[in-house]
């Protein structure tokens, strides 16, 4: 069967295997919800555009643009750790000028209590997937618990601080050096987020330094917690799979500590994404842990490069003279044969022919 | 093997010289011709023209590993990139120019001709001044002249073709230069390629720049 899954398919059933043998529950996704829930959450979804109709009873629906928004707000209601998986079809407009796109995308969220070894659970759950994918990967990992604690001591706030997220995000160390001159930085922290931001190297090896240039409680304790899932890592034996890259930044309205991106090669762009989000949660009136990523199978799409020239076994090329009962006999004879048989009309007449393809 | 899109000009000339100072030039490239896709296997580089506004999407895309885009693509286009370095080339201003004598009394809604209309419009956003964005894709100091606009955001280097047509600046609100843009993707699995060549162009650029 596994030759007539398209390669986002065969992932699809292989992260479901995954994530099931982890004790993750299937999560079923509705396909509408009201739109007044993701108008409040808009910069959640990170890229805009919401489908909207208005239902039978008269109100304004979208098609869901996220899964994590969804099974977060049920959380929200709930108890207790919840952890689940999907695999689902969602609809937005990642480039406005590209209009709206349908992106089916995998992933899994855990609720509820979360600590370091959830945290690298998650993780080991997010190398895996990647490895499922392809055997050359990349899974990055930041902190933004780090990055929002150390801009107060740098004097960036508001827009500055926006801007200088903007230039961690696009590893631009000398716009971003430029912005903490402007700002009055100290000349310590600010000479040592320039080298992290500049920096790309394992967690285990990268650790270090990060909290060697840790000047206050909050980036400590995002130290702490990064060291409790570099143990988890090592003991699921995957801590070198794992790198720090202060560039992966998010919305610090919702994420608050621990967001990763995952990479294969030939992929032009980040596969998988996730990260911690307790922020939401307590937005949506639930103070609980939450963690959870998404793997984006369309992306999966051009990884295999060019479509095959030929599909089947045997293409079998007719006149449309034939004995329509040999010509079935002779497909019934190959597909006995466990050979796959296309039939199909000679372009521009002649006799017909079978000839292996 | 690294792939570099270059824009096609005088720009991704002067680019292309920094890098060939850098060690990882191709001499073909200089040759008069129509080709495209350059390759020096030796340097590792492999080269191929393109319009310079389309730099970003090839590497952003994956196409490209590495490009030279101006600052004003990437402002206007935000493309999803790492933006390594300021080659310092190609230095320009993005500037509000307008007819002399003209004065924004903020009684009315300004109008805007632009090839950049989210540059123009962030400007503005930031001062709270409500404007209509007129996009037009060449001779943006015409607009004024006609009355299609009231003022224009555009490139200003040096000035001369503003002042031919009787026109000014009112602000130069940001700089402008060339810069090395890389793949995130490739970033990843050929880190310490992209690192070295972009360290390999830092060095260069100062000396051409220098010069």
């Amino acid at each position: 069967m596994g030759d007539i899954l398209r390669r986002e398919e065969r992932t699809a059933l292989r992260l479901r295997g995954l994530y099931a043998a982890m004790g993750y529950r299937p999560y079923k996704m509705g396909k509408f919800e009201e739109y007044d829930f993701y108008a409040a959450n808009k910069r959640f979804l990170q890229s805009g555009g919401v489908l909207t109709f208005t239902d039978t009873t008269g109100r304004l629906m979208a098609l869901k643009p996220d899964v994590t928004l969804s099974i977060a707000r049920g959380a929200a209601a709930g108890e207790g750790t919840l952890k689940v998986y999907y695999d689902e079809s969602v609809y937005r407009a990642p480039d406005p000028q590209a209009g709206f796109q349908e992106i089916t995308q995998a992933g899994l969220e855990c609720i509820g209590a979360v600590d370091a070894y959830a945290m690298g659970e998650v993780l080991y759950l997010a190398a895996e997937s990647l490895r499922a994918i392809s055997p050359v990967f990349a899974l990055d990992v930041s902190d933004m618990g780090y990055v929002q604690s150390l801009l107060p001591e740098l004097g960036l706030a508001g827009e500055g601080a926006s801007a200088a997220l903007r230039s961690l995000g696009a590893r631009n160390v000398p716009e971003l050096r430029a912005l903490l001159d402007a700002s009055g930085a100290p000349a310590g922290p600010a000479d040592n987020l320039c080298r992290l931001a500049a920096a790309y190297a394992p967690l285990s090896e990268l650790l270090p330094q990060l909290s060697s240039a840790a000047v206050n409680g909050g980036m400590r304790a995002a130290c702490a917690s990064l060291e409790g899932v570099a143990q988890a890592l090592r003991g699921f034996g995957c801590l070198d799979d794992v790198r720090l890259d202060l560039s992966i930044t998010a919305d610090m309205e919702y994420y608050n500590g621990l967001v990763f991106k995952g990479y294969v090669q030939g992929a032009p762009g980040a596969v998988l994404s996730g990260g911690r989000y307790d922020a939401l949660m307590r937005k949506l009136g639930r103070p609980a842990g939450a963690i959870g990523f998404a793997v984006y199978l369309n992306m999966l799409e051009h990884l295999d490069g060019g479509d095959d020239a030929e599909d089947v076994d045997v293409q079998l090329l007719c006149d449309g003279t034939e004995d329509p009962c040999e010509l079935a006999a002779r497909v019934r004879e190959l597909r006995g044969a466990g050979r796959s048989v296309r039939v199909c009309r000679r372009a521009g007449g002649g006799e017909g022919a079978e000839r292996d393809a | 093997m690294l792939d570099i899109a270059l824009p096609k000009g005088r720009l991704g000339e002067r680019a292309h010289a920094i890098l060939a100072a850098a060690g990882r030039g191709c001499p073909e490239i200089l040759e008069p011709g129509r080709r495209l896709v350059f390759e020096n296997a030796a340097a590792g580089v492999r080269f191929f023209w393109v319009k310079p506004s389309d730099v970003p999407i090839y590497v952003e895309r994956g196409a490209a590993d590495l490009g030279i885009a101006g600052k004003d693509i990437l402002l206007e286009h935000s493309p999803d990139v790492y933006e390594l370095l300021d080659l310092g080339i190609g230095r320009c201003s993005m500037c509000v120019a307008a007819p002399k004598g003209f004065r924004d009394s903020g009684e009315r809604t300004l109008r805007v001709a632009t090839k950049f209309p989210n540059i123009a419009r962030r400007h503005y956003a930031g001062r709270g001044r409500p404007i209509d964005i007129i996009k037009l894709n060449g001779s943006i100091e015409l607009a004024p002249l006609l009355g299609l606009s009231d003022v224009i955001v555009d490139l200003v280097e040096t000035g001369s073709t503003l002042r031919e047509n009787d026109l000014q600046v009112l602000e130069r609100f940001l700089g402008i230069s060339a810069r090395l843009i890389a793949n995130k993707a490739s970033c990843k699995f050929k880190y310490r390629d992209i690192m070295a060549l972009a360290g390999d162009a830092a060095g260069a650029a100062e000396g051409v720049c220098a010069k």
